[in-house]
């Protein structure tokens, strides 16, 4: 089996690329693709602690599963967003963002 | 020293893939092929489950993830996109059935291997689900009913659907 160092320097490209897509990128839909590849990055960190660990914590499933659901959460909660500014006319540059309700 | 075993060339290519779809995501012009190119991200890391021999949770991953979620992502910006034509449908078709060709090739045996659980004690996560963190799944499954609730009060709302 591979060394852990390895699939960590995977997760954190991973993070790094999300990271700079987020800091570069001004698009709201794009931010909320970045994001959800930073959940991706830590779903494979935790499945790795899971694979390597000779005892593994059954909270790590736990972590898993919940890491699942936000994730999922937050493509739901992207597409009702997209949906809802698109028909209002909302600029989608998060910078001319300025109040949570229109 | 360098590994030179066949797991680090499969773990070098899943990542590369990764890393790659996920720089893809943000270069892109269109939205749409953002989010394809987060699909490939989906693949890629249900791939990496696979290599660290959970095939279980990398089932899990393929079917939730790539089949469900970048789906209705994919169909859901399309829609808005107006989208005529993407590349040639066939192409899909083509690279489907590589994909499939090529799991059934060099993953001969994950069928067996799901089925005894893949790495995974599958009774144990059933137990901590319905047992002893109950709470904490009921939590996860009220957030994504009220998220998916959410989604079709604002999407009856706005959008006039014509059958």
């Amino acid at each position: 089996m591979l060394d852990i160092v390895y699939i960590m320097g995977a997760c954190i490209a991973l993070l790094g690329v999300a990271l700079a897509g987020i800091i570069t990128d001004r698009h709201f839909v794009i931010i909320m693709l970045a994001v959800e590849v930073m959940l991706v990055a830590s779903m494979v960190a935790t499945v790795a602690f899971i694979s390597y660990a000779s005892d593994a914590d059954p909270m790590g499933f736990v972590l898993l599963a919940a890491l699942w659901a936000v994730a999922a959460t937050e493509t739901i909660a992207l597409v009702t967003f997209y949906v809802y500014m698109k028909y209002r006319g909302v600029d989608f540059d998060v910078t001319k963002l300025s109040r949570m309700r229109w | 020293m360098y590994p030179t075993s066949v797991e680090f060339y499969a773990y070098a290519a899943i990542t590369v893939i990764m890393v790659v779809s996920a720089a893809l995501m943000f270069l892109q012009k269109r939205l749409l092929y953002s989010a394809i190119a987060l699909a490939f991200v989906f693949a890629g890391s249900a791939l990496m489950f696979l290599l660290l021999g959970q095939a279980m949770l990398a089932l899990i991953q393929l079917l939730v993830f790539v089949g469900g979620l970048s789906t209705y992502l994919i169909v859901a910006i399309a829609t808005e996109e107006k989208v005529t034509k993407l590349v040639s449908p066939y192409l899909f078709v083509i690279a489907a059935v590589v994909i499939s060709l090529g799991l059934s090739l060099f993953i001969g045996d994950i069928g067996g291997t799901v089925a005894s659980g893949g790495g995974t004690d599958v009774m144990g996560m059933a137990a901590l689900a319905f047992k002893a963190y109950w709470p904490l799944f009921y939590a996860m499954m009220f957030l994504l009913f009220a998220a998916t609730i959410g989604t079709v009060v604002v999407v009856k709302k706005f959008v006039k659907l014509v059958v």
